[in-house]
């Protein structure tokens, strides 16, 4: 069953069109790759579904609802959760309180309960850093829980990230580039988290560049070019595909020096 | 009092607040820094031409002084105290520059106590026009507005037809270059520094001659200097023009046509419409793009 | 330096461990040595000292207050005086008899107090609701503008608000349950503005000990990274920036009723300036810390009255001298020691 559809998504940055209907639907259960050269959209894309950057025109559907221009929040809190290029881990607070910071449903996040600090308030805490210590372990990471975040190398700030979102419980969870800058080994594991997090029922959205990564990984590849679906399918098939290998082509060749 | 009377007021005030929202401005534009020390140079430029004045100095040596001691001590202020914390982001570099303002308002008061001091530059010839109905104009008013004037013209050509004016508005529009540390880049952000602490200088002359020279007539003026400039959209200059003649406007004309208890409001009609602005749009007048945060 | 100021603190430590009771007890003794016959004396010479505790007291709370918006969230207020000024002249109104100018409506105090909190609240929530979204310098500017548009109102309405003068005869309950005697009155408010403000300390600080805090400090570091986690941002801040300026309407209610009258003279920017500056020095993000930086600004300022009476200088000229030092300790705080006091660098993001 349909768990995104996108519908005529239109965004423009002045006089450049970065989003022209690029139409996507993803079924529950599905890993789907979003690939495409720079500038094709892809983040932009993420930025319209997740309420960061509104689009200027059409609808983006999440479980049978329409969450066209909801606040970052809100679409989180309906499960459709991301991570971001660039990570933004908050570097003044320490690995496990970032991780506990995406907890949901805490008392202690309210004014009165704060402020009686109660059984249940401390019972739900317990819960988050019970969670939080295994989602470490899941990652790795245990080992750093008390240093700053600030600390961290790029490629645990990236686990760190996707530890973070996962405390939502994501029914979608759409990562931006999750790979980049991470080492091979790595980058393995985190193939292999999400192939297991999806065994378990989880919906992936990945945009990558490491196509090779995404190989095994992904049911489908979505190729986008100038806020376009170029073509969409199977990763075999997408990958020998003339007019998606002339796109990144043509943009290689552009960048190239004279 | 009638309107246009006010009106001649309004152009007078927005005159000078014109001079010093440019030069305030220029420091947003450059280093996207509040400079909430800038009515400092209004006073330092108002005391120095005091000093001018009572040594019995030509008006135009005044109004140069005022504006080359202002320059001077303002990028000297710049160098000792902003440019150490430039790095630390634009509210460390304010509350700075809130401290810088303490400190040099009270040294002033300091030294020169609170007494007024007068800028004697001769007695002012008056003009009535009974084609206006009966409006008077006096040549104190006249020198402002002209002053303005020549001032914005200057700015004018020092902004377009200078290199060293283009590439001014060249870093004030790629912010990495702005960041950019070289020998060149610097001497431009020291000309900066010392045209817009020059401006506030010659503003605080001029308001000096208009009232008179006092420790906290600079601070006093900030606000609406910073109302002028958000109002004409943060860092164009031109924008900051018309915003001080727009509050000008509306700050004397206030004075007739609010009822006479709450007659003394009219800046806080200009800072309504400061709020106003900001709400419905940020890039004010000339619509200056703003990025979110 | 810091060995002993630390081990000073320490000894504080079981006040600020559990301020709640302590601010409690502390009340509950005010109220009994106010209703009790004792009638003590304030030795002479240290009037001045009381008064100015008075002052700090008062200030304690609109310090944490803004504390609270400023330090831990990262929302710019530059015009927290603003919501103290409308607290102080809404009990001000509410209880004067007969305040020579403006309106006096001669209630009890407590519907004055309750005013004074609502009023600065209420606005708070309309300040808050038009200016939270906006960037932090455009907020500063925002705030600003707020605080001389309620300072140049309260000038300028004279039949409202007593103009220039201010509002004389407001109810000065603590006096009067003194039986009118100047010394009793004093030392009463003190312990229990002294209670209040320890009260007080304690609730902010278990707010901020919670997973609410988490979220402040989210907020003040990435907002929307915070938001990409489900948190409702703007909630937060409005929340935030509201709980600060109540309390500032706390503070100016508190303040009238202790002085009887007030004036726009004690509610210029100068008093948002001494906040942040307390802050500053004392540790943005910290409880203590602001109160620590208050503490020290008041205490420098009494030090110099005292040293003014022996000096042979003007009374203004020591002032000046007074506020070019405190200058040059904020710029230098805020190059050297950005997090104060007390503050923690890597927390507030300081140490690269």
């Amino acid at each position: 069953m349909t768990l995104l559809e996108t519908e005529g998504l239109e965004k423009s940055f002045g006089a450049v069109q970065a989003l022209d209907h690029p139409d996507i639907s993803v079924q529950r259960g599905e890993i789907v790759g979003l690939i495409g050269p720079n500038g094709a959209g892809k983040s932009t894309f993420f930025n319209a579904l997740t309420g960061v950057d509104p689009p200027d025109a059409g609808t983006v559907w999440f479980d049978g609802e329409d969450i066209t221009g909801l606040s970052p929040d809100r679409v989180a809190r309906r499960g459709l959760v991301r991570t971001f290029q660039q990570t933004r881990e908050i570097g003044t607070m320490t690995v496990i309180d970032n991780i506990r910071l995406g907890g949901t449903d805490r008392p202690g996040e309210r004014t009165v309960p704060a402020l009686i600090n109660g059984e249940r308030t401390r019972e739900r805490e317990a819960e988050v850093t019970t969670r939080a210590t295994e989602l470490l372990e899941f990652f790795d990471l245990d080992h750093m829980a008390d240093s700053y975040a600030s600390s961290l190398s790029g490629g645990q700030r990236k686990l760190l990230e996707i530890a973070r979102a996962l405390m939502l419980e994501p029914e979608l969870f759409v990562l931006d580039e999750p790979l980049a800058g991470v080492n091979p080994t790595l980058g393995q594991s985190i193939t292999e988290y999400i192939g297991r997090l999806n065994d378990d029922g989880m919906t992936f959205v990945i945009i990558e560049h490491d196509i090779e990564a995404l190989r095994g990984l992904v049911d489908r590849l979505v190729v986008m070019h100038q806020g376009r679906v170029l073509a969409e399918g199977d990763p075999e098939d997408i990958l020998s595909n003339d007019r998606v290998v002339d796109a990144y082509l043509g943009d290689m060749v552009a960048e190239a020096p004279e | 009092m009638s309107l246009i009377q006010q009106g001649i007021f309004g152009l007078v005030t927005g005159s000078y607040i014109a001079i010093a929202a440019i030069g305030f401005t220029l420091i947003y534009g450059l280093v996207n820094m509040l400079n909430i020390a800038y009515g400092e140079y209004l006073t330092i430029g108002a005391y120095v031409g005091f000093l001018a004045a009572d040594s019995g100095l030509p008006l135009v040596a005044v109004l140069g002084l005022g504006f080359v001691a202002t320059a001077a001590i303002g990028w000297t202020l710049t160098k000792l105290f902003f440019r150490p914390v430039v790095e630390k982001g634009p509210i460390p570099l304010l509350i700075t520059s809130v401290g810088v303002g303490i400190v040099v308002r009270n040294g002033v008061r300091l030294f020169s106590g609170n007494e007024l001091r007068y800028l004697d530059v001769g007695q002012p010839a008056v003009y009535r026009f009974s084609a206006l109905g009966g409006v008077f104009v006096n040549t104190k008013q006249l020198l402002v507005v002209g002053t303005a004037l020549s001032a914005f013209v200057a700015v004018h050509l020092l902004l377009t037809r200078t290199n060293v004016g283009i590439a001014m508005r060249a870093m004030k529009d790629n912010e990495s270059l702005a960041r950019i540390n070289g020998a060149r880049v610097m001497r431009i952000r020291n000309l900066v520094w010392l045209l817009a602490c020059g401006l506030g200088g010659l503003g605080g002359v001029l308001l000096g001659i208009q009232t008179s020279a006092s420790p906290t007539m600079g601070f006093q003026q900030l606000l609406v200097i910073l109302a002028a400039a958000t109002l004409g959209g943060a860092g164009s200059a031109y924008g900051a023009v018309v915003g001080a003649y727009i509050l000008g406007i509306v700050i004397e004309m206030s004075v007739v046509l609010l009822p006479a208890e709450i007659s003394q409001l009219g800046t806080t009609v200009a800072f309504l419409v400061l709020i106003a602005v900001l709400l419905v749009r940020p890039g004010g007048i000339t619509g200056q793009e703003v990025t979110k945060v | 330096m810091s060995d002993r100021l630390f081990e000073t603190l320490g000894r504080l430590r079981v006040v600020f461990d559990h301020p709640g009771l302590v601010g409690a007890g502390v009340f509950v003794f005010g109220l009994v040595l106010l209703l009790s016959p004792l009638q003590p004396e304030i030795p002479g010479g240290t009037q001045a000292i009381l008064q100015v505790a008075l002052l700090f007291l008062v200030y304690g709370l609109l310090v944490t207050g803004v504390n609270l918006q400023y330090g831990f969230t990262g929302l710019v207020n530059f015009g927290h005086v603003a919501f103290f000024a409308v607290g102080a002249y809404a009990a001000g109104m509410l209880t004067a008899s007969d305040p020579f100018a403006g309106i006096g409506l001669g209630l009890h105090w407590t519907v004055g107090l309750l005013g004074a909190i609502l009023a600065a609240a209420l606005l708070g929530a309309l300040v808050g609701a038009s200016t939270l979204r906006l960037r932090d310098d455009f907020l500063a500017i925002a705030t600003i503008a707020t605080a001389e548009i309620v300072h140049d109102v309260l000038i300028g309405f004279e039949s409202v608000t007593g103009g220039n003068v201010g509002l004389l005869d407001i109810s000065q309950p603590v006096y009067d349950l003194a039986n009118g005697d100047a010394d009793t009155g004093l030392i009463v408010t003190l312990v229990l503005y002294l209670g209040v403000l320890l009260a007080v300390f304690a609730l902010l600080t278990r707010l901020t000990s919670a997973a609410y805090g988490d979220v402040l400090r989210a907020i003040r570091s990435d907002e929307l990274a915070t938001q990409a986690l489900g948190k409702s941002v703007f909630s937060y801040k409005m929340q935030v920036f509201v709980y600060g300026t109540a309390l500032a309407g706390l503070a100016g209610g508190l303040w009238a009723l202790a002085l009887g009258a007030i004036s726009p003279g004690m509610f210029t920017i100068d008093v948002t300036i001494t906040l942040y500056i307390a802050m500053y020095i004392g540790g943005i993000g910290t409880h203590r810390g602001a109160l620590l930086g208050l503490f020290l600004i008041v205490g420098l300022r009494l030090f110099t009255r005292f040293l003014n009476g022996v000096v042979p200088l003007t009374q203004t000229q020591f002032a000046s001298g007074r506020l070019v030092l405190i200058g040059l300790i904020l710029i230098f705080i805020i190059r050297f020691r950005p997090q104060g006091l007390l503050g923690d660098a890597k927390e507030l993001g300081l140490d690269s």
